[in-house]
Parts: C-alpha cells; structure tokens; sequence
C-alpha cells in the first residue's frame, strides 16, 4: 500500500468528547494503534478514539504531520519539538496518556524526558506535588532513607 | 538558608505521612501503586491536573533522570523507592546510560591517602561536584581502581591475587569475588577487568597478572560471577613479555593496550577478548604509531572505542571500529593542536568528550621532587583554549576512571543476576 503524500487519502478520527478531525493517511499512520487498523482493513470512518480529547488529538496531529514531513530535515525538527513541548503539565500528562494509547513511540519519548526535565533535581515534596503522591514513609523511615543517601540531597 | 528550608518540608512531611497512615491498602493498588493525595490547599498544580500517570510512564520518567535525582526520587513514597532497587527498572535505566553524563571516579594517591583511607571521590565534572565515597572494605593505599562496567569498578590491589572488589560508587554497596586458591605470592603486575557478557546475561572479571618463578609468567585468569572458581584461559603466547595495561570494557569484549620491550617492530598494540565465546584476538597498531615512543591511551570516548596518541604538542585520536568476527581496524579520526608541549614533569590524559568541541582532560605536574599534583581542565580545540574546573574537594594527586552511573546491584551481579 502507498503511503506517499500525493496518494495519501483522508481518514477521520473521533475523539472522546466526539470531535472528528480529518487527517492525511500518511500522517494518522505515525500511530501504530491507527497504522495496524489501517493494515487490517478496520479503519471504519470515523475512527473512535475513546481514551484521547478534541483538543489532545490536535496536538498530537500536529505533532504526527510535521514529522510525517519529509522534507524536515533533523535540526529543523529538534527546535519544532522543543518548542511543541513548551506547555503546561496537565497538556503535557494528557498528551503522554495519548502517545501511550495511540503509541507512538517518538512522541511518548518526547514528553518523558521532557517531565523528566522538569523534576530533575527537584525536592521530593516538590515531586509529590507534581505527580500527585502521598508520603507514605513513617518518620523513622524517612529519615534513614535520608541518611543512607544524605549525598543527594545536598 | 536552604537547610532550614528542607528541614521544615522534613517535617511537614512527617506530619503528612502519620494522618494518612491509617489509609487502607487497596488504595495503593487503585492508584496504580502510589498513594495518590487529594488536592491540598492552594495547591492549585494538582487540582488543575486530572490524569494520573500509569506506573510503567513514571518508570520511564524517573530512567530518564541522573542517578542522583533517582535516588532523591526514593523518598517520595515506598512505592518509588522499591523502583530504585527494582532489577526491571535498573536495565532500564542502564540502557539510558548511553544518554547520560558519564561521572569520573577518582582514586586519591600520594599524601592524601590518610584522609581517603577506604574513600574514593566521585567527581561530577558538569556541576564541578565532589563527594566522598566510602567503601568499607578498600584500603586506598593497597587497591586500586583497575576497570569499569555498567556502573560497576572493580577493585583490586597490583601485588596480591585476593581480594578482589566490585563496587557501586553511586549506591556504596560492594562485594568480594571469590578468592583464587593460587598459593602465589611474587605478583609483579595484576590487572583485573570487568565486563558484562550479554549472551549468558552475566558479569565476567578477567585478569591478567605476572609472577617470579625463575622467568617471569603471565597467567590470565576468568571468573563469571555466579560461579565460585576462577578458571584459567589460553592466551595468545606472543604477549608473553608484554607489558599490559589497564583494560576497558566496549561493546561486549575487554580490551587492554600491549607494549612491546622498546625497539622491537609493532611495538603497540590492543588485545581483545570476547566475553561470549572467551576467546582472545590481537589488534594490531600501525607501525608508525608505536614506533614514536609516546604516550598512548586507550579509552571508550564518545561510545567508541579509542585511541589517544600524545606526541608533544599534538593529540591524536583513533577510533578502533570492528568486531570479534570481521576483525578490527584503526582509522584516524582527529588530530589538534594543544598549543603545549607535554612531557617531563607535565601530562594529560582524556577523560571523556562533554561536547564535540570539548574534552575533559586530566592534567597532572610535578612541581616538587616528586610530590605531584592534578586537576581538570576544559580543552576547546576549535577556540584552542583552556578553561579549568573550579572544583573543591577534590584529593591533591590521583587516578581516574570514567563510568557511566548506574544502580546495578553488585549483590545481584555477584549471585549471577
């Protein structure tokens, strides 16, 4: 089957919230989730998408169509992908949840490092905050878990 | 202050932890195993926020950090700190490594051996950061540092078989292989090399050491950990009176440089051996390379495997490419203008390639009668500048090994994991 631009048909996607977003075939195809729909011959029109939003799918469309762009060279597509991960940390956890579901392995890799970043060198409470965790250590073990690393915390 | 600070989240903490003890357990495993808190006061980043990250993202998340911040991740809850030491998440986090600064491991020599008894001193050269770190069972002055491997160095001293000693900087844990039953005691040279064989899934130490009996013997000897006995291996019998230098690790076999008694033909060059198959095959240098009488050094720079030739004011550098199968070759890679000329009582060595404009180097001089003294510098070819590290902590005189941090478990390794 061609993939290539100029052949490439529509497919249209449903989101959760039931937008439908049309998008070039050799773009959808960057997620392996659609790609394998798409080779088993169930790419029903619209395709659902239950587990990814309106504005999430965009996003992620965006991102699947520059880099379904031949024509990016590598550099090009480095400073794009730095500013596309410029957002805010809900955009951010929305967007890893639908790399996950849609897999899409660049773009999960992308965001990952880029909570990664943001949390590198952070305090614990700070993480805890971020991720959303509960202490759950006794005081006793708190402290020896500190003790035993005392070096990473300076 | 920044410790009063911490000190008072420390106790918020606590605080924390006591209300919530009471939570029943099944709610760890509905949020994926952390607890989950509700949206605190004022906390508007959590409220705004409404997914969750499945265990398997954050596992991916917290791989991607440095070792330190992975460590410091330990204490947000049990959850994340059973990760810390989870066999699954450390692989992951190994095979990152790639990506990740390389940090040095420094052996304080010399005077400063009191201070550093069972001490080494992990260096940080990104964030000039210095630590001390304690491993109980060395003794600076008898062991050294001979090799590294996936995060691990093995430890051992040059005049005795036993003990030999596998350590993990970064998490402070360290084993004893077990001991050779050899009754030698005449060692002249004893180099140990670690290497992880990925065909069995296991570490293999391989050493090299001479001894007096009437000549002088080379042995080489093989341990793989898991196993109790050391076994003796075949070598090539043309290395017989080479001197043999401290060994790397590369691509699943160990190298180490050869040397020649001066003015014999092809007087350099690299033996290497397969972890897999334990088979040993020379690598020969251009003539013209041993031929100089300088000073060589071989390393993994840039995840490849390297030689640098030291001649005077010019450095060098060739890239050995190759396998065990097809066989190897050098090729020149670069050559720049230090813009001083090295020797006597002033030398460098690489330590590794921060950016490709950019070597660490590790520059040692004698400026008394023997009394000797290093540090770290930045070498720019391209602006053929010279910026020194600023670093405290750091012991007057001593040796240096690169590795890439890791949290693999010298326990684990030992019991064959």
């Amino acid at each position: 089957m061609s993939l290539s631009p100029s052949t490439s048909k529509m497919l249209s996607l449903k989101s959760s919230d039931g937008k439908v977003l049309e998008v070039e075939e050799h773009v959808a195809v960057l997620c392996e989730t659609i790609k394998s729909l798409v080779e088993d011959g169930c790419a029903d029109s619209p395709i659902p998408l239950a587990n990814v939003d309106g504005a999430t799918l965009g996003n992620v469309m965006e991102w699947c169509k520059k880099h379904a762009d031949q024509k990016a060279s590598a550099d090009d597509l480095e400073d794009w992908d730095a500013e596309f991960v410029e957002r805010d940390q809900g955009e951010l956890y929305h967007l890893i949840m639908a790399a996950n579901y849609l897999n899409i392995k660049g773009l999960l890799d992308l965001i990952c490092q880029k909570v990664a970043d943001m949390i590198k060198g952070k305090h614990p409470e700070k993480i805890r905050e971020i991720f959303n965790i509960e202490n759950d250590f006794t005081p006793e073990q708190q402290e020896q878990i500190r003790k035993d690393n005392s070096w990473a915390f300076e | 202050m920044g410790g009063s600070k911490r000190r008072r989240a420390r106790n918020r903490d606590a605080g924390v932890s006591k209300r919530e003890a009471d939570l029943p357990l099944d709610i760890i495993s509905i949020m994926g195993g952390s607890k989950r808190r509700c949206a605190r006061n004022g906390d508007a980043g959590v409220s705004k926020r409404e997914v969750d990250l499945p265990l398997d993202i954050i596992l991916d998340i917290l791989s991607r950090l440095p070792v330190e911040s992975i460590m410091r991740c330990g204490s947000v809850c049990k959850t994340w700190y059973a990760f810390t030491q989870d066999p699954h998440f450390i692989k992951l986090q190994l095979s990152r490594t790639n990506n990740q600064p390389a940090r040095l491991i420094l052996q304080p020599s010399g005077m400063d051996t009191d201070y550093y008894l069972n001490g080494l001193v992990l260096l940080d050269s990104e964030e000039c950061k210095a630590r001390k770190v304690a491993i109980q069972e060395m003794n600076c002055t008898a062991h050294h540092i001979m090799c590294c491997c996936n995060g691990l160095v093995c430890i051992a001293a040059e005049n005795m078989l036993n003990p030999v000693f596998i350590c993990n900087p970064i998490t402070e844990e360290c084993v004893t292989l077990p001991p050779s039953k050899s009754k030698i005691e005449d060692i002249l040279s004893h180099n140990v090399a670690l290497g992880f064989d990925s065909s069995s899934g296991k570490y293999k130490v391989v050493r090299a050491y001479k001894f007096l009996n009437k000549h002088e013997v080379t042995r080489f000897e093989i341990i793989t950990l898991g196993e109790n006995k050391w076994r003796k291996l075949i070598f090539p019998r043309s290395i017989r009176e080479c001197k043999i230098w401290r060994s790397v690790f590369w691509n699943g076999n160990l190298y180490w440089r050869i040397s020649r008694k001066a003015g014999r033909q092809g007087r350099e060059s690299i033996l290497a051996f397969g972890l897999s198959d334990e088979k040993f095959q020379m690598i020969s240098i251009p003539a013209s390379i041993g031929a100089r009488h300088l000073d060589l050094q071989l390393l993994v720079l840039d995840n490849c495997l390297t030689l640098v030739e030291h001649e005077s004011h010019m450095m060098h550098i060739w890239k050995v490419t190759g396998n065990m199968v097809e066989g190897f070759s050098l090729s020149p890679q670069q050559t720049y203008d230090t813009y001083v000329r090295w020797g006597g009582c002033f030398c460098y060595a690489v330590m590794l390639r921060s950016n490709p404009n950019r070597y660490l180097l590790q520059v040692s001089a004698m400026y008394q009668k023997g009394k000797v003294k290093s540090h770290f510098v930045h070498f720019s070819p391209d602006m053929a500048q010279y910026f020194p590290l600023d670093i405290t902590g750091l012991p007057e005189q001593f040796k240096t090994l690169c590795f890439n941090p890791s949290l693999v478990s010298p326990k684990a390794a030992l019991l064959g994991f």
